[in-house]
């Protein structure tokens, strides 16, 4: 039998954009109702899948490693130019989404990053500028606590200050890293990350525990720790964990969403969401894949907000190389993430020309995986020096990069492919550009002149070459002033739908090479503030 | 999340082709001959002094318990593992050096498979750096601003 739920506003999806647009839009009294595919995690199974990877030796375990892939977490598609975007290995569906074990770190734009269309002749100009997102960076900031220093000379300015002072930088990062950049003309500066360096509304400083997808403390920003679980109890709040949105219905002439059709995931139960306004906040790849499940009949019929052809167009990602090195001196500890990191390339570039990108690095203790490297480093000949290998480990230090792309890709749906109930899933199909594929050539250049600047004995080759894709899905449903040009427009409202809103990093017309999550934060806040009265007026 | 998990590909792809994974991925009791090897093979091959034995024998456990490993079953590998880890004393731990010109191309192709593994584990890497247990809350937050000592 199919459940009806009736709500002022209905939230789909519950990671940071989710979350947040619930928090707020709670503060109005009106009926709140925030669903997500994936389950609602709790302080057990957090700590369970810590103990889970020591126990097993499992590097790599996660929230959901529980989880069926085609139940909760539908896989994409997409095999262009020989390589394999596996989005399942990054994403994570439940209360918090993807930000469940994101290492925190909260980059903004630049003030050109919003304009590379008319500065520079590529990719998509934005539709509201810097000085219109800027004050939204700093609230969002102030929502997930941030802690950075303003030291870096490479951004575009800012209104207010940083929450608080960021880390300390590490000895590896104030001995060796700092100066090595410096003696190359760079300035390595704090890397802002929303893990409070003191104790910041009811979450603990950091405690450096150094395992910081589970951050056991407490203190890295997780949705379910901090806004959802400022709404739970709420009596206008209802929160569903477990349910996968299978289409939105929209009244014949397609101007308005009448319903939200959806599944309970535990026991395929029907269930219809009646919602005063509606929004979509399913990350990059399955916000644009469910417009065009919901395609209806006239200017829907390839997809809700698809009147201009634009819907799946212009998706992007970022490429993460890195470098390992051998440095010939203790790296020294970790803290478990990076404090130093530098924007240098993302100004210092001729960007008619060259996709900018981030750096940062790090002593190699916590999750590179190098033993390959260190193996192949401590073999002469025919002989493997254990010893050497080793000694070397305390040794190794790591480069990593993310580098924007021209956001050339596609999402479409692929009908040879269906998840576990009969939907295709979303194919992505890259297509790397020139300049998409020579920025981390550019960065293994500067690599090995870090590395001589360092000391370093080993340097390994730039890995991946040119792949690496898959943690920062956008661009498919990209805000724009017409249908012609994107799919939502400047308030992030679905071209063509009054009541349909979408909250995800889909909307960025064009990616910069900083990490999105504040900047989706960011317009998650501009959105509640134009979304708070528009019910029952 | 940083680019780790591109590493992670190329590291479960190495786990996919090392012919231990039938080995690793189950659990007899009492250990069969191959897993006795094998976890004789990881103690020779690995980072703990023999002072440190206790904690050796417990992560060798561990480690041929683990059922994240799930790789092909090839039989031929038993045979490999036995051949291998006969190579080395009984007991021994922490070995110097591997002299791969000794060995025959399967036991080669295996010891450095399961070199680069062991020593791609946070648990092994942080025990070789004297640090703390990963996920061990450390409180006070200096440790990772001094020189290293």
């Amino acid at each position: 039998m199919t459940q009806e739920i009736r709500a002022d506003y209905c939230i789909m999806g519950a990671g940071p954009a989710g979350a947040v647009l619930a928090y707020k839009l709670a503060a109005t009294g009106k009926q709140v109702l925030l669903l997500d595919q994936g389950p609602a995690y709790t302080e057990a199974e957090r700590s369970a899948a810590l103990h889970r990877g020591v126990e097993t030796l499992d590097d790599y375990a996660d929230y959901n490693d529980a989880e069926s892939a085609t139940t909760v977490t539908p896989h994409s598609s997409t095999e262009p130019e020989g390589q394999v975007v596996d989005w399942v290995a990054q994403r994570l569906f439940g209360i918090g989404g993807t930000a469940l074990h994101f290492e925190g770190i909260m980059g903004r734009p630049r003030e050109d990053d919003l304009m590379v269309r008319s500065l520079y002749g590529f990719g998509r100009d934005w539709p509201v500028g810097y000085a219109e997102i800027e004050p939204w960076l700093a609230r969002a900031e102030q929502e997930v606590g941030v802690a950075g220093n303003d030291d870096n000379p490479y951004a575009s300015p800012r209104s207010a200050p940083f929450p608080m002072p960021g880390h300390t930088f590490s000895y590896f990062d104030r001995e060796i890293f700092g100066p090595a950049l410096a003696s190359v003309g760079i300035t390595g500066h704090s890397c802002a990350r929303a893990i409070p360096t003191q104790p910041w509304e009811g979450r603990s400083e950091c405690l450096a525990c150094r395992a910081c997808k589970f951050c056991p403390s407490g203190a890295r920003y997780s949705p379910d720790r901090v806004h959802v679980r400022r709404i739970e109890g709420q009596e206008n709040v209802t929160i569903l964990p477990g349910v996968s949105l299978r289409r939105l219905e929209t009244s014949p002439v397609g101007d308005r969403i009448v319903a939200a059709h959806a599944v309970r995931v535990e026991d395929r139960t029907p269930l219809v969401i009646r919602a005063e306004q509606f929004v979509l906040a399913l990350g990059g790849v399955e916000t644009p894949r469910l417009l065009m499940l919901s395609a209806g009949a006239g200017d829907t019929r390839s997809g809700l907000g698809n009147a201009g052809g634009q819907l799946g167009r212009g998706f992007s990602d970022h490429v993460h190389p890195y470098v390992t090195y051998d440095l010939g001196t203790h790296a020294g500890s970790r803290l478990g993430f990076e404090t130093m990191a530098t924007d240098h390339f993302r100004t210092e570039v001729d960007r008619r020309k060259e996709n900018t990108f981030w750096m940062l690095g790090s002593p190699a203790m916590d999750w590179f995986p190098v033993g390959i490297e260190a193996a192949m480093w401590a073999t002469r000949g025919d002989a493997l020096s254990l010893e050497a290998l080793r000694e070397s480990i305390p040794r190794m230090a790591t480069l990593s990069g993310m580098v924007e792309l021209e956001g050339k890709g596609t999402l479409e749906l692929d009908p040879g492919t269906l998840d576990a109930y009969g939907s295709p899933v979303a194919r992505v199909s890259m297509t790397l550009t020139d300049r998409d594929r020579a920025a981390p050539g550019r960065m293994g250049e500067i690599a090995i002149e870090i590395g001589e600047a360092m000391g370093a004995s080993d340097i390994s080759r730039v890995t991946p070459a040119e792949t690496g894709l898959g943690y920062h899905p956008s661009g498919a449903t990209a805000m724009a002033d017409s249908p012609d040009e994107g799919v939502c427009d400047r308030d992030l409202r679905v071209f063509g739908v009054d009541n349909l809103y979408l909250a995800s990093s889909s909307v960025f017309p064009h990616l910069p090479a900083n990490p999105p999550t504040l900047t989706i934060i960011a317009l998650a806040l501009r959105l509640a503030a134009h979304l708070e009265g528009s019910v029952g007026q | 999340m940083s680019s780790y998990d591109w590493k992670r590909r190329e590291f479960v792809q190495v786990l996919m082709t090392l012919p231990l994974g039938y080995a690793i991925g189950c659990r007899p009791e009492p250990r069969s001959p191959a897993l006795e090897s094998l976890g004789n093979l990881v103690l020779a091959l690995g980072s703990w002094p023999t002072t440190d034995r206790d904690r050796a024998e417990e992560f060798v456990a561990r480690f041929l318990a683990a059922e994240h490993i799930v790789g092909l079953y090839l039989p031929e590998s038993e045979a490999i593992v036995r051949r291998l880890a006969d190579r080395f004393p009984d007991g021994a731990m922490a070995s110097a050096e591997l002299d791969l010109s000794l060995l025959f191309a399967d036991e080669r192709e295996l010891a450095v498979q399961l070199v680069e593994q062991l020593y791609s584990l946070i648990e092994v890497r942080f025990y070789i750096a004297n640090e703390p247990r990963w996920g061990e809350c450390l409180g006070e937050r200096t440790r990772y601003v001094q020189a290293p000592g």
